[in-house]
C-alpha cells in the first residue's frame, strides 16, 4: 500500500521532473590534468658528434645523412698529413727503439764485464728509455686514433673514423674533399631511441610532479605516452616556467626536434576526497551547492502523503520541492568529477537536471521578468 | 428666442445646405480618421539604450546608466526616470509630462546626451526608436521553404535585404530582427602556439587591425584621360586573413595562419526565436509615434510582394501578427454596436410615436450628430478606437432625446393651434423647450467632465470616451435646435395625435401601479432608500480592478525562468513548450512562436525570459476557456518556469504600468543590494501575519553567476604583462568582441581573435595562457584572482536610486486598510537604515489615484449640476428633488454589477456616471411638466395633478429611457474583441436605466407630493 502510494506521489514528479537523476557521492583520490606546451628535444649526451681529431682532408664518407649505423661502423675516411707523419715517426722510432735496445744489451754485457763505466751505462739506459717512452706515447696516440700499431708496416695517411654508438647519421657538417682541423666536428650521430619532451609548466604545478606523473604528448595529430624523469634545476628564463623532462615511451617514425607540441600531464593524486559529478554543482544564493533529498522520518512522510492526497490539485502543485540545497566547498576539479567538502561519501545527490531543481526552489522569486 | 427660430425657418434652405455640407465633411472625416484598437495610452517617454557587449550589470550601472541618468535629470518636464542595467545593456527611460512635443523632447535629450562621457570601448548611448509602447504593429517570420539557407544566412537577408526595404515604408520607424545567428569570422588562436611562433596576443590583434585597410591615391593623367588610383587592402578572402603577417624575422614571416585557424563563426547572442520547435528568423516592424497603425500596416503589406521578389527563391515573409486584425475586430465590434443601437432606437421611436414623419426626423438626427462628432474628433486629433467609439455607442440613446422633445412639442402645439402659421407655431414650440433641452444636454455633458479630469493611464483611456460623449451631445444639441425646427416645418403635418398601441398597453398596466405607489409613498421611499443603503454597502465589498481585460482573441504567455538561466536552456525549454502545445492542442493551435531573451535593439529581457504567442485556428468557440485550461496544463507540465498568461496588447500595457505589474508592491530604495535584500526579507516576515495577504514575493535581483577576474598587480609585474593586455584578452579573446570588420559589399562582419577552447568551462577560462612581450608564459589564474560569485542579474533604478520590489496580493479585504496596517507594522518591526526608504506602489495606486481624483471632482460636479438645475427651476428644493432621483438609478447599476459578478472598474464607474445623467434627465422631464401643470391648474390637488402629469409624461420618459436602454443593449450582448472592456459599463447602465425609469415613474411622484403637498394645504 505504501509503495503504491509512493508511486502515486512520485509518478507525476517523475513525469514532470525533466530528467532529474540521482547519484551517490564517492570517496576517490583525484589527480589533476593540465595541458601545457612541450618541446621535443634530445639530451646532449644522446647526440654525438664525430670529430675529425686530426687535421686533414676529408676523402670519403662511408655514410649519408639519415643512414642508420651500428657501433664500430666506418663512417669517414680522412687523408691526414699528421697521421702519415705520426706513422712514419712511429716506424722510425720503432727502428730506433730496436737499435737502442740492442745498444743497451751490448752495453749491459760490457758493463757486467766491467768494460763500461757506470755513468756511461746509465747514459745508455736513459737514451733507450727515452726512445721507448717516445714510442709508447706515439703508440698510445695512434691506438686511440684507432690505428692498429701492431700491423702497421709502413707510414699511412689514411685515417678512418668509426661510429661510437648505434644511431642515425644526423647532419654532415663538412663537405667532402675539404680540409679540416683537429677537433672539427664532421657529422652527428643521433641516438634514436631516447627522445624527450620538455614540458613548460607553472612552478606551482611543477612542485606536484613525482615519479608516478605521466604525460601524453600530442604530436602530428597522434598522441604518445611519456613518463616524468626529472625537473630541470634551472627555470626557463624566457618563459618563466619550470621545465620538466619527460621521456617518450614510444615515438613517431619521424620526430622533429625542437617542435613545440601540446602535452597533457596528470598530476599525482591528492589526498582522498569525496567527489561528485561536476554537473551536480550549482550556485545558489551566492554559494556552491549540491542538491540532496529532503530528510524526513518515515512517519512524517506518510502523514504528509495523506495530507497531500487530500489537498486540492493546485496546492499539490505548490507542494515544496523534495530537494534542498546543501552548501559545499569545491576543492579540486578533475575532468568531470569534482572533490568537495560538505557531503559524506555515499550520500545521494542530484547528479543531473540540477537546473530544474534549482528553478523549482527559486521560482517564487522570479519576479516579473524585466 | 422665438425670432431666432423664425429666422432659421425663413432661411431653411441655407440651414439645410449648411448641415448637408457639415455632414459630408463629417463623412469624409469618418473615412479618414485614424483607426486603432486602443487609444495611445503610452506616456511621453524617451528611451536611451547603450549596448555594452559582455559587461556586467554593476559595471554598466556605474559607468553608463548613472552618467546618462544624471545628465537627463535636469531636463524640463521630466516626470520620472527609470533605468535598468543588465548584462550587456543599459536602459534608461525618461518619462516626460504629456504637454511636450516628442520631437522637441528628443532634441533636448540629444543635446544632453552629447555631454555624457562614457569610457572608450564601453558603448555609445543611443536614443530608442521614436515609437509608442504599442508600436509593434507587424510581426513576421523570414521563412525558408527550401531548407537551403542557414539561420546565419537568413539573418543576413533580414539585415541587408528586408530591413532597408521595410524601413523605407512611410510611418515605419524601425525594423527589428530577432533570432538567427550573426555571422562573424573567427580567428581561433591556440595560445600555446604563441610560444612556438614567438608572438603575443596583442601582436595578433594589431596585425589584424593594421592589415585590413584601404586608401585612396587620387589620380593620374594618361593619354588625356584620368586614371584613379586606389589601394584596395580590405580582406577579400579568408586566405587574406590567414596570410596576414604578424611579425617577420629576415625572410621568415609568422602569419595568422601559423598561429590560428580562420573560419566562419557565429557571434554571441542574447536572444533567439523558435517557431513550432525550430529556431527561426523573426522580425518586428515598429510604427513611428503619431502615425496611423492601420495605414502603416497597409503600406507594409503593399510592399511585401516587392520584398519577397528581392529575396532568393524559396525564402519569403510570412505574417505572424498584424495589429490591424485586432483593430478591425475591435472597431467592428463597436461600429456594429453603434449600428444595431441606431436601428433599435429607430424601431423604439416608431413604436412610441407611431407616426412616420416625426420618427423620420428624430432618426435623421442620429447619423447627423454622429457625423458631426467625427468631424470634431478629427479636428481634435482623436483616433477611432475601442474607447472613443464606445463613447458614441453609449451616447446613442441620449442623442435623440433633444430632438424627441422638440419634435414632440412641435407636434403637440401644431395639434393644439391648428390655425396659427406653421412657422410661428414651430418656432414657439422650439423656443418653449429650448431652455430645458439646453439644460438637460448641458447637464449630461457636465456629468462626464469628471472623466476628463482623470490623469495617468485611466485618463488616457477614458478621456477620449468622455470627450466623445460631450462632443456628440453638443452636436445633438446643435441638430435639435438648429436643424430639427427646419425639418419639422418642412415635414410635419397637422394630424391626429397618434395613439400608439404599445403606449395604451403600458398605460393600462401602469395606472394602478402609480395609484398604489402614491398611496404608500412614504413606505416605498423608505424601503427604496434602505435598499440603496444595503446595495451601497455591498458595493464596497465588490472586488476592484483597474480595468477589465481586453480579449484580443489570442493566447500569449510570458514565460520566466530563474535569473541567470542560459539562453541555450531557454531555447530548449521553448522548443519543448512549443512541441507540447502543438501535440496537446492539434485542433486549436496552428502555430506557436517563442521570443527568447532580447532582440538586437534595446530591450531589457534576458535569457531567462520569453514570450510565447500562439496562432489559433479559426472558429474556436471559447478562447478564454481554452486559455485557462492550457495555462493550468502548462504550469503543471513545466514546473520549473513561470507562466503568466497575457495578450499582445495587454502585455505592452502591463509593461507601461511603471515597472510594477503586481496589484500591490513595496518598493525599497537604497544603495546596497544586499542591504535591500535583507530589508526585503524583514518586510516579508513583518507583513506575513497580516490578514488578507497572499503570496508576498521578493523579486530577486541577485542570482547571476559571474566569473570575476581581478588582476593581481604583483603577479602581473613579475611576468611583465599589463592589465590592459589581460583585459584585452578578456574582451576580445574570450568575450569575442571584433577588432576589425570584413567588408563584403555593404555587409560587414566582425573579425574576432578568439582564444580556442577558452569558454568550454570555468576551468578553461582559468587556464587561458598569456604570453608577454618578453616571452614569459603564464596562466590567467596565476596572474589574476579568479572567483565565481553570484551578482545582480539586473539593477533597477528609479529617479537615480536603486530599488527592489516585494510584490503581494490582497484578498478579502480593502487594499487601503491593508496598506495602512502593513505600513505601521513595517515601521515598528523593520529596522530601515539611513539612506534607505520604502514606498508602496502597484496597480492599486492607479486605482487609488483615479478614485482620489474622482472623490474631489464628483462633489464639484454635483454642485455644478445643482447650480444648473437651480438656474433651470429657480428652486433649490426642486433641484434637490431631482438629485434625489440619482440614488434610484444607482440601485439598478449596483444590482447589475453585483448580479453579474463584475469587478468595480473604471469602466463600471463610467457607467455610474452615465446613470447619473439619465436619472437627472428623467427627473427634469417629469418635474418640469408637473410644474407646468401646477401653474396651469393651480386649484387641483397636488396628488391628482402629479398623477395626471406622470401619466401624460409617461411617453417621453419611457421614450428617452428606452432609447438609451436599447442604444446600449448591443454593447451588453456584444461578444467581439473589445466588448469585455465595455461590459461592466453596459451592465451598470442597463441596470441603472431600468431602476431609474421604474423608480422615477413610481417613487418620484410620491416624493414630489411629499415635499410640496403641505405648502399647498
Amino acid at each position: 500500500m505504501t509503495k503504491r502510494l509512493l508511486l502515486l506521489i512520485l509518478l507525476p514528479l517523475a513525469l514532470t521532473a525533466q530528467d532529474i537523476t540521482m547519484a551517490h557521492a564517492k570517496e576517490e583520490t583525484l589527480g589533476k590534468i593540465i595541458s601545457v606546451n612541450a618541446q621535443i628535444t634530445q639530451l646532449s649526451s644522446q647526440k654525438q658528434k664525430i670529430v675529425s681529431r686530426l687535421p686533414g682532408h676529408v676523402e670519403h664518407y662511408f655514410v649519408t645523412p639519415g643512414q642508420k649505423v651500428k657501433k664500430g661502423d666506418k663512417v669517414v675516411l680522412i687523408e691526414s698529413i699528421s697521421l702519415s707523419k705520426m706513422t712514419a715517426e712511429y716506424l722510425a722510432l720503432k727502428e730506433q727503439a730496436k737499435a737502442a735496445n740492442e745498444k743497451l744489451e751490448t752495453a749491459r754485457k760490457l758493463y757486467k764485464k766491467g768494460l763500461t763505466s757506470q755513468s756511461d751505462f746509465n747514459q745508455i739506459i736513459i737514451e733507450s728509455e727515452n726512445v721507448l717512452s717516445k714510442l709508447n706515447a706515439l703508440r698510445s696516440q695512434l691506438t686511440s686514433l684507432g690505428v692498429n700499431t701492431a700491423t702497421l708496416k709502413k707510414a699511412t695517411d689514411q685515417f678512418t673514423l668509426y661510429a661510437h654508438a648505434d644511431g642515425m647519421v644526423g647532419d654532415i657538417f663538412v663537405p667532402l674533399h675539404s680540409n679540416v682541423d683537429a677537433q672539427q666536428p664532421l657529422m652527428s650521430i643521433v641516438n634514436q631511441n631516447t627522445f624527450y619532451a620538455i614540458a613548460y609548466l607553472s612552478v606551482a604545478d611543477a612542485m606536484h610532479l613525482n615519479k608516478q606523473s605521466s604525460g601524453e604528448l600530442t604530436y602530428a595529430r597522434e598522441s604518445y605516452k611519456a613518463h616524468f624523469v626529472q625537473l630541470m634545476p634551472v627555470i626557463d628564463e624566457e618563459t618563466q616556467r619550470a621545465r620538466a623532462l619527460f621521456a617518450l615511451d614510444s615515438h613517431p617514425r619521424n620526430t622533429l626536434i625542437n617542435t613545440f607540441t601540446q602535452m597533457q600531464i596528470s598530476l599525482p593524486p591528492y589526498t582522498k576526497a569525496v567527489t561528485v559529478n561536476k554537473s551536480a554543482l550549482s550556485l545558489f544564493k551566492g554559494e556552491w551547492v549540491v542538491f540532496v533529498k529532503k530528510e524526513h522520518d518515515e512517519a512524517h512522510e506518510k502523514e504528509k502523503q495523506h495530507e497531500a492526497k487530500e489537498k486540492s490539485e493546485e496546492e499539490e502543485n505548490e507542494e515544496a520541492s523534495p530537494y534542498e540545497p546543501r552548501v559545499v566547498e569545491p576543492i579540486a576539479y578533475f575532468d568531470d568529477r569534482v572533490a568537495i567538502k560538505g557531503l559524506n561519501a555515499g550520500d545521494a545527490y542530484v547528479a543531473s537536471g540540477v537546473y530544474f531543481v534549482k528553478s523549482m526552489l527559486l521560482k517564487s522569486s522570479i519576479g516579473d521578468g524585466d | 428666442m422665438k425670432p431666432f427660430f423664425e429666422l432659421l425657418i425663413r432661411y431653411k434652405f441655407l440651414v439645410l445646405a449648411l448641415f448637408i455640407a457639415i455632414a459630408s465633411f463629417g463623412f469624409k472625416a469618418y473615412q479618414e480618421i485614424p483607426v486603432d484598437a486602443f487609444p495611445d495610452i503610452t506616456p511621453k517617454q524617451v528611451i536611451i539604450y547603450t549596448e555594452s557587449p559582455g559587461n556586467s550589470a554593476e559595471d554598466i550601472e556605474k559607468l553608463i546608466t548613472y552618467p546618462v541618468e544624471s545628465a537627463m535629470a535636469g531636463l524640463p518636464g521630466v516626470k520620472m526616470i527609470l533605468s535598468n542595467s543588465i548584462f550587456g545593456l543599459s536602459y534608461v527611460s525618461i518619462f516626460f509630462e504629456d504637454k511636450y512635443d516628442t520631437y522637441f523632447l528628443r532634441q533636448l535629450v540629444t543635446e544632453r546626451l552629447n555631454t555624457v562621457k562614457i569610457p572608450k570601448g564601453w558603448g555609445k548611448p543611443t536614443m530608442g526608436p521614436n515609437t509608442t509602447g504599442l508600436g509593434q504593429v507587424f510581426w513576421y517570420q523570414l521563412k525558408d521553404t527550401t531548407g537551403k539557407y542557414s539561420l546565419s544566412k537568413l539573418r543576413e537577408l533580414q539585415e541587408y535585404t528586408v530591413e532597408p526595404m521595410l524601413k523605407s515604408v512611410d510611418g515605419v520607424e524601425e525594423v527589428i530582427g530577432w533570432g538567427g545567428f550573426e555571422k562573424q569570422y573567427d580567428v581561433l588562436i591556440d595560445p600555446k602556439r604563441l610560444q612556438a611562433t614567438d608572438t603575443t596576443y596583442d601582436e595578433i590583434v594589431e596585425a589584424l587591425e593594421r592589415s585590413n585597410i584601404s586608401a585612396g591615391g587620387q589620380y593620374l593623367e594618361f593619354n588625356r584621360e584620368q586614371y584613379l588610383i586606389r589601394g584596395a587592402g580590405f580582406y577579400r578572402r579568408l586566405d587574406d586573413i590567414r596570410n596576414t603577417v604578424v611579425r617577420s624575422k629576415g625572410a621568415l614571416a609568422v602569419t595568422i595562419g601559423d598561429i590560428a585557424e580562420v573560419k566562419e563563426g557565429k557571434a554571441p547572442r542574447f536572444g533567439a526565436v523558435t517557431i513550432d520547435g525550430k529556431e527561426a528568423m523573426f522580425g518586428m516592424v515598429l510604427q513611428r509615434s503619431g502615425t496611423n497603425a492601420a495605414k502603416v500596416v497597409e503600406s507594409i503589406k503593399a510592399k511585401l510582394p516587392l520584398v519577397n521578389a528581392a529575396l532568393p527563391k524559396g525564402v519569403e515573409i510570412k505574417t505572424i501578427y498584424d495589429r490591424t486584425e485586432i483593430t478591425h475586430k475591435a472597431v467592428n465590434t463597436m461600429t456594429s454596436a453603434l449600428l444595431t443601437g441606431s436601428v433599435l432606437v429607430a424601431v423604439i421611436l416608431f413604436l412610441f410615436l407611431f407616426e412616420l414623419r416625426s420618427a423620420f426626423i428624430v432618426i435623421l438626427s442620429l447619423p447627423l450628430s454622429l457625423l458631426i462628432a467625427f468631424l470634431m474628433m478629427k479636428a481634435y486629433g482623436m483616433s477611432a478606437n475601442l474607447m472613443s467609439l464606445s463613447g458614441l455607442a453609449i451616447a446613442i440613446g441620449m442623442i435623440v432625446d433633444g430632438t424627441i422633445v422638440v419634435v414632440e412639442n412641435s407636434f403637440r402645439l401644431m395639434h393644439d393651434n391648428p390655425k396659427m402659421k406653421r412657422a410661428e407655431v414651430i418656432a414657439e414650440a422650439t423656443a418653449d423647450v429650448a431652455k430645458p433641452v439646453i439644460f438637460a444636454l448641458l447637464i449630461i455633458a457636465v456629468v462626464f467632465i469628471p472623466l476628463l479630469s482623470l490623469t495617468g493611464l485611466a485618463g488616457k483611456l477614458y478621456t477620449p470616451m468622455a470627450l466623445d460623449i460631450v462632443f456628440v451631445m453638443l452636436c445633438s444639441l446643435a441638430v435639435a435646435l438648429l436643424l430639427v425646427p427646419v425639418l419639422s416645418f418642412m415635414l410635419l403635418k397637422t394630424g391626429k395625435h397618434a395613439n400608439s398601441p404599445l403606449m395604451n398597453t403600458i398605460k393600462s398596466i401602469y395606472t394602478p401601479m402609480l395609484e398604489f405607489a402614491l398611496h404608500n409613498a412614504k413606505k416605498l421611499i423608505v424601503i427604496t432608500f434602505a435598499i440603496f443603503a444595503i446595495l451601497a454597502a455591498l458595493l464596497t465589498q465588490q472586488g476592484r480592478e483597474f480595468m477589465p481585460e481586453l480579449n484580443e482573441e489570442s493566447i500569449m504567455y510570458r514565460v520566466i525562468a530563474i535569473p541567470g538561466t542560459a539562453l541555450g536552456q531557454s531555447i530548449q525549454s521553448s522548443k519543448q513548450i512549443e512541441e507540447y502545445i502543438l501535440k496537446t492542442y492539434p485542433n486549436q493551435v496552428s502555430s506557436v512562436l517563442a521570443m527568447i531573451g532580447r532582440s538586437e535593439k534595446g530591450e531589457t529581457a534576458q535569457g531567462n525570459y520569453m514570450e510565447v504567442l500562439l496562432t489559433l485556428k479559426p472558429d474556436i468557440d471559447n478562447i478564454e476557456a481554452l486559455a485557462h485550461r492550457m495555462t493550468l496544463e502548462l504550469q503543471k507540465h513545466f514546473k520549473y518556469v513561470q507562466f503568466i498568461p497575457t495578450q499582445p496588447i495587454a502585455m505592452r500595457i502591463e509593461e507601461l504600468l511603471e515597472g510594477v505589474k503586481a496589484e500591490l508592491a513595496v518598493k525599497i530604495y537604497g544603495e546596497d543590494q544586499k542591504v535591500m535584500d535583507r530589508i526585503a526579507t524583514q518586510i516579508q516576515q513583518a507583513v506575513s501575519g497580516i490578514e488578507g495577504l497572499e503570496r508576498p514575493e521578493i523579486e530577486s535581483q541577485l542570482g547571476q553567476a559571474q566569473i570575476v577576474i581581478r588582476p593581481d598587480y604583483l603577479a602581473l609585474s613579475r611576468y611583465g604583462i599589463s592589465v590592459d593586455e589581460v583585459m584585452r584578452v578578456i574582451r576580445n579573446g574570450i568575450g569575442e568582441e571584433p577588432v576589425t570588420e570584413k567588408i563584403e559589399g555593404v555587409k560587414r562582419f566582425g573579425i574576432v581573435p578568439k582564444i580556442k577552447d577558452a569558454k568550454k568551462d570555468i576551468a578553461s577560462v582559468k587556464a587561458v595562457l598569456l604570453r608577454s612581450q618578453s616571452g614569459k608564459m603564464v596562466r590567467l589564474d596565476e596572474v589574476c584572482d579568479i572567483k565565481v560569485i553570484q551578482g545582480p542579474a539586473f539593477i533597477k533604478r528609479e529617479d537615480l536610486s536603486r530599488y527592489m520590489v516585494i510584490s503581494m496580493e490582497v484578498e478579502g479585504r480593502d487594499i487601503a486598510s491593508f496598506v495602512a496596517e502593513a505600513d505601521a507594522k513595517i515601521k515598528k518591526e523593520v529596522n530601515i537604515p539611513n539612506g534607505y526608504y520604502i514606498k508602496w506602489a502597484g496597480d492599486f495606486k492607479n486605482m487609488q489615484e483615479a478614485t482620489a481624483t474622482l472623490t474631489l471632482i464628483i462633489p464639484v460636479t454635483l454642485l455644478l449640476i445643482l447650480l444648473l438645475l437651480y438656474t433651470a427651476f429657480n428652486s433649490f428644493k426642486k433641484a434637490f428633488l431631482i438629485l434625489l432621483g440619482v440614488p434610484l438609478g444607482l440601485i439598478g447599476g449596483i444590482a447589475g454589477l453585483v448580479i453579474s459578478g463584475e469587478y468595480l472598474s473604471v469602466s463600471a464607474i463610467v457607467g455610474f456616471i452615465a446613470i447619473f445623467a439619465i436619472a437627472i434627465l428623467n427627473g427634469i422631464v417629469l418635474v418640469s411638466f408637473i410644474d407646468e401643470l401646477r401653474i396651469k391648474y393651480p386649484h387641483v390637488k397636488t396628488v391628482d395633478l402629479v398623477k395626471d402629469a406622470t401619466l401624460l409624461r409617461l411617453r417621453p420618459v419611457l421614450m428617452t429611457a428606452f432609447t438609451t436602454l436599447f442604444g446600449i443593449l448591443p454593447l451588453l450582448f456584444a461578444t467581439g474583441v473589445g466588448s469585455e472592456i465595455q461590459y461592466p459599463l453596459s451592465v451598470v447602465v442597463t441596470g441603472g436605466i431600468i431602476s431609474s425609469t421604474a423608480l422615477t415613474l413610481l417613487i418620484l411622484p410620491g416624493l414630489y407630493v411629499w415635499m410640496f403637498e403641505e405648502k399647498k394645504a
